[in-house]
């Protein structure tokens, strides 16, 4: 479809037919709308030769309308910035729909999510087109990790999922014929001996050591006679744990200055930033970029510096108190029965030495 | 090769060179008419047009003029008749 300009001009139809067709100007639609109006049509290429006819016999004219493609140009030639931003959004858009940007994993326990990292990075890069990712090949190079026992990959979208079914742990196989004894792994006072097999050489309310013998691997026989088995059973203990802390009037703090600087850098970026400050703080975050639908991380420094303040020890007692009782609480290996919890307090020099105590029952042989 | 128009001329011994003047009638709802000189009257029920040294004119209903160049002009509308006179 051809598209016109429309004008407007002084004169009757057939005046304006003639001086049109005498300078060569191809017209098209010619009406007249009233007795001294001509309406008419003109293409680009012909606007300007109408408008120096009409000009030179001295016709007004007016341009009702100009859809030519000149026109439309002449419009739009100072919003090409626009016109090429479109464009490199578009090709970004379709360019980043065809690559795979990040990976996920899942499934894993025993197996470590950098060992499978490592694995994919040894076979390409991320991120990367995802003609180049071949999934049959990496799946054979997962699956030859150690522990893996069979994996599934997926791409949707941006990202590649990557399921992991790890092997299983292989059963303990105990000989019962072969001569071990079992020990105290803790300084402890015996509350219960179960013995399965050997000869328990404690009894509840001794006193034993770290590294004591608890059941040795020998059995009497009826007749007298003496043999070596594997000792099994277990010995459950009461055992102390303690936390000391020492407070000091006062206290070495950091404390923010109140310069920073920002970093940003790819997710998958293995460039590392170093702190434009001697003393810092470093925070690290993901954003997505404001201008493309990336990610990215964002290290932020902050200055320190240090700062030496007053500390009284009895207006934070009660929150040291609950905090180092966490600590300690932390400490307490699985399955062990808490009994009871108390603190010591004593001051020396104006220091306070703090003393948190812990008193469970567990299995002592480990 | 002859085209279909010039092989006609020369069986009924005209030359192609005495018609710079064509007059073409579409259907009776277009006349296309080429070698024209300038329109001389314009209405939508006459149109009058100097081909060559003759006054072409077209009557009909709702004639309008669709397209002119230089050389050709078409015009559309209901055609009832074409009328040849001497130019005055």
């Amino acid at each position: 479809m051809i598209s016109k300009a429309i004008y407007e001009a002084e004169g009757t139809t057939a005046y304006i037919v003639n001086i049109m067709s005498i300078n060569n100007v191809q017209i098209y639609d010619v009406v007249q709308v009233s007795p001294e109006t001509c309406r008419f049509s003109v293409t680009g290429k012909y606007t300007a030769a109408a408008e120096k006819v009409m000009a030179r016999y001295d016709k007004k004219f007016t341009k009702i309308k100009d859809s030519t493609f000149e026109n439309f140009m002449k419009k739009n030639i100072t919003r090409f910035g626009l016109y090429i931003g479109i464009i490199l959004v578009t090709v970004l858009a379709i360019a980043w729909s065809r690559m795979v940007t990040e990976v996920r994993i899942s499934g894993t326990e025993t197996v470590s999510e950098q060992e499978i990292m490592k694995t994919i990075e040894e076979y390409t890069d991320v991120p990367t087109a995802k003609k180049d990712i071949d999934l049959d090949e990496l799946e054979k190079r997962i699956i030859d990790i150690k522990g893996v026992s069979n994996v599934s990959l997926e791409i949707k979208g941006n990202i590649i999922f990557i399921d992991i079914l790890e092997e299983l742990n292989p059963s303990e196989i105990v000989d019962y014929n072969e001569k071990k004894e079992i020990t105290s792994k803790y300084d402890a006072v015996v509350t219960k001996v179960v013995l399965y097999s050997g000869t328990a050489v404690v009894k509840e309310g001794d006193t034993v050591l770290k590294g004591d013998l608890l059941i040795e691997p020998k059995k009497v026989m009826p007749d007298g006679t003496v043999t070596d088995i594997r000792a099994t059973g277990d010995v459950y203990g009461r055992v102390w744990l303690s936390k000391e802390c020492v407070f000091t009037p006062t206290i070495i703090e950091s404390v923010r200055t109140g310069k920073s600087k920002t970093y940003l850098i790819g997710l998958n970026s293995d460039a590392e930033i170093k702190s434009p400050y001697k003393n810092y703080e470093k925070e690290e975050s993901e954003i997505i970029s404001p201008f493309f639908p990336i990610k990215l991380k964002k290290i932020t420094f902050y200055e320190t510096k240090e700062k030496e303040r007053e500390f009284d020890y009895s207006e934070e007692r009660e929150n040291i108190i609950k905090e180092k009782t966490k600590e300690l609480e932390s400490e307490i290996p699985e399955g062990a029965e808490k009994i009871r919890t108390w603190t010591s307090e004593k001051t020396v020099d104006k220091n306070v030495v703090l003393v948190i105590y812990y008193e469970i029952v567990l299995k002592i042989n480990g | 090769m002859k085209g279909f128009f010039e092989e006609t001329l020369e069986r009924v011994g005209l030359a192609l060179s005495d018609f710079g003047e064509k007059i073409t009638l579409f259907c009776f709802c277009g006349v296309h008419i080429e070698g024209h000189k300038g329109l001389v009257e314009y209405s939508e029920e006459c149109v009058t047009v100097r081909v060559g040294k003759k006054h072409v004119t077209v009557k009909g209903e709702k004639l309008a003029v669709k397209e002119v160049t230089k050389e050709e002009l078409f015009i559309k509308g209901k055609i009832c008749g074409l009328e040849v006179c001497d130019d005055k």
